[in-house]
């Protein structure tokens, strides 16, 4: 590792970052958001917006993938954010606001932070050190990368033509073009690997991301304890088939779906939060094939089970009216990455091709229910690897299932939903796969982790309920209370979804989560 | 209480407890190999300290490999194409890799080199307007011929008749 090559590397990171950064000041729901989680979705936003764009402006406009458009398009909300949060700290500096205590972190959360850091360290190691090795990321994305960097257009004569040997050209290019954007920012050679660090920084987003979501849900201790079961499974960080040290486009897609995911659900309502959220479910709809379903069904679900888990008609239309100005903001970048992935390929020769080749509808029926139990065996195996997940999911269900009350509440439904939705797909692929162990083995890890950060909030909430279970004295019972040890370290207002803080409190709490489960 | 139900507290309190115990050492069983494979990339990056790009290629794919590559780019123009054969026995991954390092250049796979040699020369599907050929063999360097290199080649491999 030469150091000016290391730094090419790293500027290829803050080439995102540092739009990301100014979108997340621009939009309140984000910005009023703990420095680390910030952080991470400022890069998901980052990478959204500039590759989003660039390919966007490259196949309709026919501008080309050289610095100074991607510089252009990464420089306005830099230079957006950096002018509006100056006078937004101007401002307050003048009004004095009063600043908040720091908040002290549960020892779990503590551990978490330091082995991400040390998993998400190693990972930059390869990274900055390494040639790309993978499989899809040599086969797939960085050949086309290439491609479309020697055009500088993602109508690249080889995607279009039809006559040159080109593998899957249909998939969407928003990870390529964002490899286009640092190697000719940082005016790499063609061989340098300078855009790997790009692909590793989802690592610690995706960590921030299941931080934030299972903090929300499940309270700090919970979260900590879920954060760091995820930073030492082997898989999203080591994977040369899918991980962080790769240059697969499924930990992107995760983060994407899942960061946009938890931000509709989390956020009551909020437009800035849903134009946020719109923006990285419309980067997944862009970033892999699964996504144009995903980021649809996410915006579905968000939509659609708040609503089917109110009871009454009267709260119904108020939830309804609360979220409709979120949810049309969410659903317009979403439109129109749709409309941008369908005229593109439009254009590309020999669509699906590699899709129909390897599947065959026909097998459909029975194959749903007949191959299922093989299915069942060779996911099984495949989720029980020590190599890729350790023994995670020996442990999870029986956690799930020791925990189920925390999996009924009502934010668990939508998360389940949306874990199902990957792994629906996974299903179904293998189903009418013409050799279904080949799908199975070479893609339900990668599935898995799509469906990862909804899945593991689900994991932390049962984590948390069986621990409230246990930490329960025998005097809190008398009174029928439930002192959460990992649910009371929340540390923001609200994060507990109005959990009883005071016995009045406690009634109306559990009298709202009577009613939801009742829907 | 009755004592049934005494019994199911019971119950459920040890299952969560036994729940979370295992939790607990499942995350002691995943930090071993967590340990050694973060341990092992830093260990890696450490001893690759001073060495550029190119060094890590020469590393990780070896000498005699990288030599070849850059001598077929030398050799195709960026935007040219080229016809890219399998030199492997059976399906194997290295013309996608070949395919990989030439990128820009364009490919036109022909198919694998075992089964052309089988093959009546009729059969040969050779595009006529491409001048290079390039045999990926896996586990060595790619070879670059011209299209009578690759036809003397094959003739030689079927021997007479």
């Amino acid at each position: 590792m030469v150091p000016g090559e290391a730094l090419r590397g790293l500027a290829g990171v803050a080439l995102f970052a540092a739009p990301g950064s100014g979108l997340t000041e621009l939009l309140p729901a984000l910005r009023q958001l703990p420095p680390g989680r910030r952080l991470a979705y400022a890069y998901l936003l980052g990478v959204a917006w500039t590759a989003g764009w660039l390919y966007a402006l490259s196949h309709w406009l026919a501008i080309p993938l050289r610095s100074l458009a991607i510089l252009s398009v990464a420089a306005i909300p830099t230079l957006a954010g950096a002018a509006f949060g100056w006078r937004r700290r101007h401002r307050e500096r003048r009004a004095a606001l009063p600043l908040r205590p720091p908040a002290t972190a549960p020892p779990a959360a503590r551990l978490a932070l330091i082995v991400g850091a040390a998993v998400t360290a190693a990972v930059f190691c390869e990274a900055l050190t390494a040639p790309l090795l993978d499989w899809d990321g040599r086969q797939t994305w960085s050949t086309q990368a290439r491609y479309v960097r020697a055009e500088g257009s993602v109508d690249a004569s080889v995607l279009t033509a039809g006559k040159w040997w080109v593998t899957c050209p249909w998939y969407p290019l928003l990870m390529p073009v964002a490899q286009v954007a640092v190697l000719e920012v940082t005016r790499a050679e063609v061989d340098h690997h300078a855009f790997r660090p790009m692909y590793s920084a989802f690592l610690p987003v995706w960590l921030l991301l299941l931080w934030g979501g299972a903090s929300r849900y499940a309270g700090q201790e919970a979260a900590g304890w879920t954060t760091l079961a995820a930073a030492m499974l082997s898989f999203p960080a080591f994977a040369h088939a899918g991980g962080a040290s790769s240059a697969y486009s499924d930990l992107p897609l995760a983060c994407f779906v899942g960061g946009g995911a938890l931000l509709l659900l989390g956020n009551r309502g909020r437009p800035s939060a849903g134009l946020a959220a719109g923006i990285l479910l419309a980067a997944g709809v862009l970033t892999k094939a699964e996504g144009e379903i995903l980021g649809p069904f996410a915006l579905f679900v968000a939509a659609v089970v708040p609503l089917l888990s109110t009871p009454s008609a009267a709260r119904r239309g108020e939830t309804w009216r609360r979220r409709r100005t979120m949810l049309a903001l969410a659903s317009l970048p979403v439109v129109f990455a749709l409309a941008l992935l369908h005229s593109w390929r439009a254009g590309i020769a020999g669509r699906f091709e590699s899709f129909t080749r390897l599947t065959s509808w026909s097998l459909l029926w029975p194959g749903i229910l007949t191959r299922l139990p093989r299915l069942v065996h060779d996911v099984g195996a495949e989720m029980l690897s020590y190599k890729n997940w350790g023994v995670f999911w020996c442990v999870a269900p029986f956690v799930v299932a020791a925990g189920w009350r925390g999996a009924r509440r009502r934010p668990a439904r939508a998360l389940l939903l949306l874990a199902g939705a990957p792994l629906g797909i996974g299903w179904l692929y293998a189903t009418i796969a013409v050799d279904p162990y080949y799908i199975v083995f070479t893609t339900w890890d990668r599935f898995l982790l799509q469906a990862s950060l909804p899945l593991l909030v689900v994991f932390a909430m049962a984590l948390r309920d069986l621990a409230r279970h246990l930490k329960r004295t025998p005097r809190s019972k008398r009174e029928g209370a439930s002192p959460s040890a990992l649910g009371n370290r929340s540390g923001r207002a609200g994060e507990g979804r109005g959990r009883a803080r005071s016995p009045a409190g406690r009634a109306s709490g559990r009298g709202r989560a009577r009613r939801w489960d009742r829907s | 209480m009755t004592s049934v139900r005494r019994v199911q507290v019971a119950a459920c309190a040890f299952f969560r407890r036994l729940a979370l115990a295992a939790f607990l050492l499942s995350l002691l069983a995943d930090l071993p190999l967590t340990a050694v494979r973060t341990l092992a990339r830093v260990g890696r990056a450490m001893l690759a300290l001073g060495e550029d790009a190119r060094g890590a290629r020469v590393r990780l794919l070896g000498a005699a490999t990288v030599a070849a590559l850059d001598s077929i780019r030398q050799a195709i123009p960026a935007d040219g194409e080229y016809l890219l054969i399998d030199g492997g026995e059976e399906l194997q991954a290295e013309a996608y890799w070949v395919r990989f390092e030439l990128a820009p250049r364009r490919a036109v796979f022909v198919g694998r080199l075992s089964e052309m040699e089988r093959a009546p020369r009729s059969a040969w599907n050779l595009p006529p307007a491409t001048r290079w050929v390039v045999v990926a063999y896996p586990g060595g360097p790619s070879r670059l011929l011209s299209r009578q290199e690759l036809v003397e080649l094959l003739e030689a491999k079927r021997g007479p008749g």
